[in-house]
Order: structure tokens, then sequence, then C-alpha cells
């Protein structure tokens, strides 16, 4: 069941920053309050690696790789989240925001059970 | 729709400026929603607010309220470093509780802009600068520490409840409406 749930907020994030990849060009200005136009692509492009690499631990069962680099992730995001609020609407920051943060606690809720068998 | 509960969590920004961001949704936003999200630099004790409740994003820069009071007090010839706030800092430091300290700094952007919306609020803030600043530098300069601690965690229990709660619950209230 956790496995379903995991993977259904991943896909999102996977398949909002692929669409955010192609709208990026509506980002006219270089500073978006605290990041450049460059670093929000960087910044897309590293999350949506990382978290597509979470597929896989999820498959091999190894959630701990996971929380490794949750919290990297976590404020990566958060930083969109703020940098992009006006632009919501094209970005869904928040929703990829809140998707994240629906992963950690799945993630908090299994290690706290220990059920990663 | 109005049956959605609002979502709060908070977040570590990679951030510059600010350490911690608490994100506030009026639902699930990956739905149509509205949010608030205050982005907390725990250094200079001042936030960034970014609030899209009102149909436009508005951002507004906010300090502590006693800052703000010894601004109001003071104008122009206001300094960070006056007396009563080197005082207060001072005992911040060495009595306040960490986890109040937290607190504090989380709650405190929101019962300024909330007192800010306030039409009373140079009476207010004469208040919190007489009755709450004055009276807690009385107690600290006469070593009445424990007087001082209770006066100030009363005042922001108190000043959460009055400003803090009615101020947030009345604008997610004001979008469910909205959008039903």
């Amino acid at each position: 069941m956790w496995k379903k749930d995991i993977n259904e907020n991943i896909d999102y994030i996977i398949k909002q920053i692929e669409i955010n990849l192609n709208n990026i060009n509506v980002l006219e200005k270089e500073l978006y309050f605290e990041m450049s136009k460059k670093q929000i692509v960087d910044c897309f492009k590293k999350i949506f690696i990382t978290v597509k690499k979470w597929k896989q631990y999820i498959d091999n069962n190894d959630i701990y790789s996971i929380q490794k680099e949750y919290k990297e992730i976590e404020s990566d995001v958060s930083e969109l989240e703020l940098c992009l609020v006006e632009y919501d609407n094209i970005f869904h920051c928040e929703g990829i925001s809140y998707s994240l943060h629906k992963i950690g606690n799945i993630l908090i809720e299994i290690l706290d059970n220990k059920e990663v068998d | 729709m109005a049956d959605d509960k609002p979502i709060i969590k908070a977040t570590t920004p990679n951030s510059q400026k600010y350490d911690t961001k608490i994100d506030i949704y009026t639902n699930d936003p990956r739905e149509e929603h509205e949010s608030i999200h205050i982005a907390i630099n725990s250094d200079d004790k001042s936030a960034h607010i970014i609030d899209t409740t009102n149909g436009s994003t508005e951002h507004s820069d906010v300090k502590c309220f006693l800052t703000t009071a010894c601004m109001r007090h003071y104008y122009s010839n206001f300094n960070d470093n006056c007396y009563e706030l080197k005082i207060l800092r001072w005992f911040r430091d060495k009595f306040v509780d960490e986890d109040d300290i937290k607190h504090y700094y989380e709650i405190a952007p929101i019962i300024v802009e909330a007192i800010n919306n306030e039409k009373e609020n140079e009476t207010i803030y004469s208040y919190i600068y007489h009755d709450i600043i004055e009276y807690c530098i009385a107690q600290i300069e006469n070593k009445n520490f424990e007087e001082a601690y209770f006066r100030y965690k009363n005042c922001i229990l108190a000043f959460e409840e009055k400003f803090a709660r009615p101020f947030l619950e009345k604008k997610l209230v004001n979008v469910l409406k909205l959008s039903r």
C-alpha cells in the first residue's frame, strides 16, 4: 500500500516537473525573488533526476536511500515554491511541495513501524 | 470544498536569507487553492509574508512585534540596538526556553500582520511598549526574572489567541466561502 501511495506522489512530481521544464520560457526575467532563471532550471532538473531514482529505490524496498536524500530535495522544493509563488498556476510548485510532504509523512510512518520488508 | 481543512507545514528552504518557511494552504494545493507563505530569518528576526488569499499575490516584510512596538515608540530615532531591545535580547538568550523562542519567531510575523490590520494598531503598539516591554525591562533590572518571563510568555499566548488565530481563520474562511 505504501509503495502505491509514494509512487502516486512521485509520479505527480515527475510529471509536473516535465511540464515545467517545457514551460520554462514563460520566465522572462533574470531573477525570481532569490533565484535566477538558470538556478531554477538546474534545481528542477536535480529534483527530477533524484525523485525519478526514488522509484527504483522503492522497487528494491530501499526506503533508507530515499530518507537520506529527502531533506535536501525538500529544501530545494521549498525554495522553488518561495521563488515561484507568483507563477504557481503555471509551475504548481505548491502541489509539488505538498506531494513531497506526503512522501515524507509516509516515510516517517514506515520507519516508525519498521515495515520495510 | 467547505469541509476541507487548511494544511500547514514547515520546511527549511535552500535560501541564503531564510531558514524556516511555514506554508499554509486552504486545501490540497494540487487542486485549486489559496496560500500564505511565511519565510523567517531567525538571525535578524524578520519575516517575509507572501499572501495569495486576496486573489492577488501580496508581499510584506515584518519584524517581531516587540521590535515594531519600539519602532513605533521612537519613530525616526529608532535604533535596532536601543536599550530595551538589548536588554530583551540578553534576557531571551539567557533565560527563555529554546522551544518558546522558536515558537515566538514563528508566530510573531502573523501577530504583526494581524495587529497592523487593526484600526487601533497605534494603541496596541503603545500598550505593548508600555505594558509589556517597559514592564519586563523594569522586572529584569530588578532581577525579577521569573516575573519578566511570566509576562513575556503570557503576552505571546494572549496575542496569539487574540490576533493570530482569528486573523488566519478569517482569511482562510473567506477563501473557502469564495471557492464554494
